[in-house]
């Protein structure tokens, strides 16, 4: 095959690749394998067509391999849309192009495709990790552009140094854009086959193990800052989700009783804070037991659950207010009595038979829900994560034989004691606790402060919660998950590590609130903040556009400013007011080929009186600018010679 | 009309056309050099490459904005402000350029002549890749360093006799990142003489006429010098016949001509042709004789230079020749 004329700088090919390759690289573990080797390999073999003349692919090698690799994307994932097939598609062509990428255009090309390729990690990530990682690819590629322009090969550093300024000084007009410009409240369209991974998170029932996966997921949940002090630990309930439903083994929700209006009165101070809570692809938000209001962004339902209005699949962050002392649901409707008293017959004969027991023993609720609670505190019951598996009667196992287990176990059994006892009651799952964070002040809440509790409705108290967790393993409420565990879960988690943690961790909040959850909502708070009260889409337009203007035009001040005549160096400018003297005195001007000794003599025949003026300033310019030995002085000098001369004809 | 008064330079063409170009398209029309490259003067488009980058940027808002990924807005305004930047970049690499244009030495038509542009930086800032075209041809991009300059040398190829002016001069760079391009016009005050192409195959010149110092004549008493292949107009006594027989061609005998003659290379000596034949044959002999060393006196109609021997006389009646029935 006939090499093409390749474009002929190997070093910008180089950066260009390198930049293509760094993009690329993130997306290799992602990918099937052999999408990765293919991609590899053809970049590889670019960089050895530049510097080590490795053959060519002919069109026979070229378009057979294109519509075989398009045809295997497609046959893996079924489709190519969606962000997995798109990506592994993209990736596929883009890596074929290289196969061919030879002239300055196709280069160009492969530039511009290298930029956009950066932009589809943040369908996966938008860590600060990954967002730091992708200036690399960012500046390789802005390099080998301007290596490309460039008429004269330079080092790299250079090249990197030059692009690092150019993307510098993008900067701040990227941040007014950023903040200033319109969000949608809408997408434009849906996304279709999402296929984001399963990620951790509160899921909508509670089973034997299903908290087993959260408490040992040291990941961020989400974080919390108060407007004012933040409340204690104690009141640090995280209301997620409202099970009502039991089966004999699982409590499940019930979407029907859930609905309606909530009904509550806050007794205590009205909390105010903002969640910033990280993608867990549920609708489920959390608020702060008893959430009084819906969220900026979603609903409440009368069980007080919070939900977004779709999946949470990016960090998601909303404004919410909480009583912690409150009188929830006074009156109860007969329908969700019956509900909350309802219990399969044929589980767990042994706690149904004691909760008639105890019915009769204390006529009232708080006696027995004290009695109860009592017993757990007292009798031998272990806090474990590595409770005994327990059989078919889960609950009567628990209670009577085992006696060890985590929140699920008690919050559960617990339940169920109280409706044998003919009390109604619920079982709440959710968050206990977090930690506080003083760089950043605010609270942050991980998957493994997942807990359950119980809710018991006790007449005019309304819906009362109750944790039997907190009898058992009064630690775990008072100073968090982590101490009421015997030995450190992770290496990490050494005290003279704290600060660092707490500091990367505000960071990483300050991140997630300004930059991944900055939404229309937040876009208008911050108009808000600053005193921009008019808040239509129509003024903000018009304020982007004036910011931008004005960004503009500091940047044009920037970069033009060097140009304006009083920096122009400060020697030619002298010589020129000279020259200046004698063009007005009428001597012809100095041609472009003319030196300043030889424009010397003609202006010592014309004008004679002036000659020894003239020597002067021509030796003191001419010195200066060829010579460099003179002292700084001399600019001085001529200075005042130029100012003094007068030329008479 | 004497040799002195054609011009030394020429008159820039003034017409209807002219008029409309600078008072209408605000065209400069030539400029006396140096040519100050202000910042009004310089234009600034988006190239191909700038474009599609413009599309890609496009594709990749309208993908974030849907999904809400505000690190793909941000890399998305990153660019867009980078793009922008370039902008600046691009333009000032020609803010406030001296350029110079150094007049070529006289072709002949056919030739290309070799203008010298030079490019002064005043500023303290390096200007990198700044390529320099005219309507024929386009010069490698080339840097110039800070407070200094940068000469490049364009070929602008001649047709016919004359003033040639390379045209507009089209400075412009693609610095730093390809996207943008900007550029100046600029119709330096520049020329170069054209003289008639030789003739290819003259006849000699014909016989000198009467006040002329020696005859023009051919004899046998001058040096043979060789044979040449015949050309139309060769006196019949001259063809060497023997040759002719022997090679199969027609063959001119040539001899050399003692040195110092004087000749009088008139156009009535070329009538039968058209005027542009007649001078590119009156070209030829003045190139000849001079390279003889020949005295030789060039009459044209109207004009009449005396005999001489000198590279200024040889120019000087070239020159006549080039302007010769110039409007």
């Amino acid at each position: 095959m006939k090499r093409p004329t390749e474009y002929t700088r190997p070093a910008t090919v180089t950066w260009l690749v390198v930049g293509l390759f760094l993009a690329l690289l993130p997306h290799y573990p992602r990918l099937p394998l052999w999408v990765s080797l293919l991609s590899a390999c053809l970049v590889i073999w670019r960089v050895g067509v530049t510097w080590w003349n490795w053959p060519l692919a002919s069109a026979v090698v070229r378009i057979p391999l294109t519509v075989f690799a398009s045809v295997a994307v497609f046959s893996h994932y079924g489709t190519v849309f969606g962000r997995d097939a798109g990506v592994a598609l993209f990736v596929t062509m883009l890596s074929l192009k290289l196969l061919e990428s030879f002239r300055r255009r196709d280069l160009l090309l492969v530039a511009s495709l290298s930029y956009f390729l950066i932009v589809t990690h943040f369908y996966y990530s938008q860590s600060i990790p990954v967002a730091l990682y992708m200036i690399l690819p960012l500046t390789a590629t802005t390099a080998a552009l301007i290596d490309m322009q460039a008429t004269i090969a330079a080092p790299p550093s250079l090249r990197w140094r030059q692009g690092i300024v150019l993307l510098a000084q993008a900067v701040p007009l990227m941040v007014i854009m950023f903040f200033m410009f319109p969000r949608l409240a809408n997408p434009f369209w849906n996304y279709g086959g999402s296929s984001a991974e399963m990620r951790t998170g509160l899921g909508d029932r509670m089973s034997p193990g299903s908290f087993t996966d959260l408490i040992i997921d040291d990941s961020t949940a989400f974080r919390v800052k108060f407007q004012g002090a933040v409340p204690g630990q104690k009141d640090l309930y995280w209301r997620g989700r409202v099970l009502w439903d039991y089966d004999g083994t699982t409590w499940n929700t019930d979407w029907v009783l859930s609905q309606g209006i909530p009904r509550f009165e806050g007794t205590g101070e009205l909390l105010r804070y903002r969640v910033t809570l990280e993608p867990h692809d549920r609708r489920v938000l959390l608020g702060l037991d008893l959430p009084a209001k819906r969220p900026t962004t979603g609903l409440i339902n009368q069980d007080f659950e919070l939900f977004a209005r779709k999946e949470v699949t990016g960090v998601h962050s909303y404004l919410m207010e909480s009583y912690t002392e409150y009188i929830a649901s006074p009156t109860l409707d007969a329908a969700y009595r019956r509900a909350a008293l309802r219990l399969p017959d044929d589980y767990n004969p042994l706690t149904l038979a004691f909760g008639r027991q105890l019915r009769r023993r204390f006529p009232s609720d708080v006696d027995l829900i004290h009695y109860v609670l009592t017993r757990f505190n007292e009798q031998e019951f272990v806090y474990s994560f590595t409770p005994p598996l327990l059989g078919r009667h889960a609950v009567d196992e628990f209670l009577f034989d085992t006696r060890e287990g985590f929140c699920e176990h008690y919050a559960g059994a617990f339940a169920v004691l109280l409706r044998a006892a003919r009390i109604p009651a619920r079982v709440v799952i959710g968050y206990q606790g977090g930690v506080y964070n003083p760089a950043g002040n605010y609270v942050l809440v991980r998957h493994s402060d997942a807990h359950a509790w119980t809710e018991a409705h006790l007449g005019e108290r309304g819906w009362v919660r109750f944790d039997p967790t907190a009898m058992v393993a009064p630690e775990r409420i008072r100073l968090g998950l982590s101490a009421a565990l015997p030995e450190p879960r992770s290496l990490f988690n050494r005290p003279w590590l704290r600060p660092l943690r707490l500091g990367f961790d505000a960071i990483q909040n300050v991140w997630n609130e300004w930059v991944v959850s900055y939404d229309s909502e937040r876009r208008l708070q911050f108009f808000n903040s600053m005193g921009l009260t008019e808040t239509s889409t129509r003024n903000l337009t018009i304020g982007l556009v004036v910011l931008a203007t004005l960004s503009v035009l500091g940047i044009a001040l920037i970069t033009l400013r060097r140009l304006a005549h009083g920096s122009l160096d400060p020697l030619v400018k002298l010589y020129q007011q000279f020259a200046a003297k004698l063009a007005r005195a009428g001597l012809k001007a100095r041609r472009p080929n003319e030196g300043p000794i030889d424009y010397a003599t003609r202006a010592r025949k014309r004008f004679p009186a002036q000659r020894e003026d003239i020597d002067r300033i021509t030796a003191l310019y001419t010195g200066l600018r060829y010579a460099e030995a003179l002292p700084d002085s001399a600019l001085g000098d001529l200075r005042l010679a130029v100012r003094a001369l007068t030329v008479k004809t | 009309m004497s040799v002195s008064a054609l011009a030394d330079r020429p008159t820039p063409p003034r017409g209807a056309m002219e008029w409309l170009a600078s008072h209408v398209l605000k065209r400069r029309g030539i400029e006396r050099c140096p040519v100050h490259l202000h910042r009004k003067r310089i234009y600034i488009l988006p190239t191909r490459f700038g474009l599609f980058f413009g599309l890609v940027l496009f594709i990749m808002l309208i993908g974030s904005l849907n999904y809400n990924n505000n690190l793909g807005l941000l890399l998305t305004f990153l660019l867009a402000s980078l793009a922008l930047v370039c902008t600046f970049h691009t333009a000032r690499n020609l803010y406030d350029l001296d350029m110079t244009l150094v007049r070529a030495q006289p072709v002949f038509a056919g030739e290309s002549a070799e203008f010298h542009v030079q490019l002064r930086n005043a500023s303290g800032w390096p200007r990198p890749a700044i390529a320099l075209a005219t309507g024929h041809n386009q010069a490698a991009a080339s840097d110039i360093p800070a407070r200094g300059e940068q000469s490049w040398s364009l070929r602008v190829p001649s047709r016919k006799r004359g003033w040639l002016y390379p045209g507009r001069l089209r400075v412009s760079t693609f610095y730093p990142l390809g996207m943008f391009e900007s550029w100046a016009w600029v119709e330096p005050d520049a020329w170069c003489l054209v003289y008639p192409a030789p003739e290819a195959w003259s006849p000699a010149p014909p016989p000198g006429h009467e006040e002329g110092e020696g005859h023009f004549l051919l004899d046998e008493g001058e040096d043979f010098a060789g044979l040449r292949d015949y050309r139309p107009g060769d006196p019949s006594r001259r063809i060497a016949w023997k040759a002719v027989a022997h090679s199969g061609r027609l063959v001119t005998k040539e001899y050399l001509h003692t040195a110092g003659q004087t000749r009088w290379l008139d156009w009535e000596a070329t009538a039968g042709l058209e005027t542009e034949a007649r001078l590119s044959r009156l070209c030829r002999w003045i190139l000849e004789a001079h390279a003889r060393g020949d005295r030789y006196g060039l009459r044209l109609p109207g004009i009449a230079v005396e005999p001489a021997l000198s590279s200024d006389h040889r120019e000087r009646c070239l020159r006549a020749l080039a302007l010769f029935d110039e409007a």
